[in-house]
């Protein structure tokens, strides 16, 4: 049973967009509403620049996640959910870094690049999280998350430090809070409080 | 339950926000000398290579308990630690070779941090 589409974006990513510029990312999410389950899906492009005093690490790459959740509230009003799921997550990405060697008296001693062009990451996440319409078909929302099982291939010289989607290359498993706004596009008419509640 | 969910967002969304305050800190490690373990049939030996004057092909003498010489051929790796904290070289021993003995191993191979840990290489 189809009820609807939610299409929208992570605010932490909105947040770094407009606080932090050294980290830009976009992300497309949502999921279709089969009732108790939500098939979800999220899309995305990161780039992430580390500088230090002898450095400069950019990471460029995309990511996409998909997965079902289970809505434990979908009998109830409205197309909120609260709901548990599982993620399979896959990155491709690029991570290049700019070195500064200094002699001990703090002149340049060499300067050295390195290039890795073919990384790639997959993952998988576990989730928890909740859905409400807070006004005209607009959800808001957070997932608490785990990410694990991070697998990174086709490193060479240069060892990955973020992988866009994940975070941290070299965490084995990371806890994450993500907050959501996202549109819903109602395919049937929306569940009222009436509807649910026995008549008289 | 609406009323609920709408009160309980803001609320885990800041307590949320200040637990995952990115507090790390640098942790580092100045070897000044790389720890390789060989084996033999009998005996395990352990010597510290000096990574100042590393190559990527060096050759070390061994002491008086084994005559001959040993080449390591290895890769150096670039690691960003953290970027308040710098980058790091790590390296990898990809290959070690010496005529003296075909039962000789080299246990632990790790250098700086570990990329595989206790890999035997046979020779």
């Amino acid at each position: 049973m189809l009820n609807g589409l939610r299409v929208g974006t992570d605010l932490n990513y909105v947040g770094n967009l407009l606080f932090n510029e050294n980290v830009s990312q976009y992300e497309i999410n949502g999921d279709l509403d089969l009732n108790r389950y939500l098939i979800s899906y999220a899309y995305g492009i990161a780039n992430y620049q580390r500088i230090g005093e002898t450095f400069t690490y950019q990471t460029n790459g995309s990511y996409f996640k998909a997965g079902l959740d289970v809505n434990f509230i979908n009998n109830l009003e409205g197309n909120n959910a609260v709901f548990v799921g599982l993620r399979y997550a896959q990155s491709g990405f690029s991570a290049s870094l700019d070195r500064v060697f200094l002699n001990e008296d703090g002149s340049v001693d060499q300067m050295s690049s390195w290039e890795e062009n073919d990384l790639s990451s997959f993952w998988f996440e576990g989730l928890v999280g909740i859905k409400v319409d807070v006004w005209q078909n607009i959800h808001m929302g957070f997932t608490v998350s785990n990410r694990f099982l991070n697998s990174i291939s086709g490193e060479d010289d240069l060892l990955a430090y973020e992988v866009p989607g994940f975070g941290h290359a070299e965490a084995g498993s990371l806890w994450r809070f993500n907050y959501t706004i996202q549109y819903y596009i109602p395919f049937r008419k929306q569940k009222s409080p009436e509807a649910s509640t026995p008549s008289q | 339950m609406k009323i609920f969910l709408k009160t309980i967002i803001p609320v885990i969304i800041v307590v949320s926000m200040i637990s995952c305050y990115d507090n790390s800190e640098c942790v580092t490690e100045n070897l000044a000398f790389a720890v390789v373990v060989f084996r033999t049939d009998s005996q395990d030996y352990t010597y510290r290579l000096p990574l100042n004057n590393l190559q990527d092909t060096v050759t070390y003498g061994f002491d008086s308990i084994i005559v001959g010489q040993l080449s390591l051929i290895y890769n150096r790796k670039q690691r960003l630690i953290h970027p308040d904290c710098g980058l790091e070289t790590v390296f990898e021993i990809d290959t070690a070779l010496t005529p003296l003995s075909n039962n000789l191993s080299v246990v632990d191979k790790e250098i700086k941090k570990p990329i595989s840990n206790n890999i035997e290489i046979i020779l």
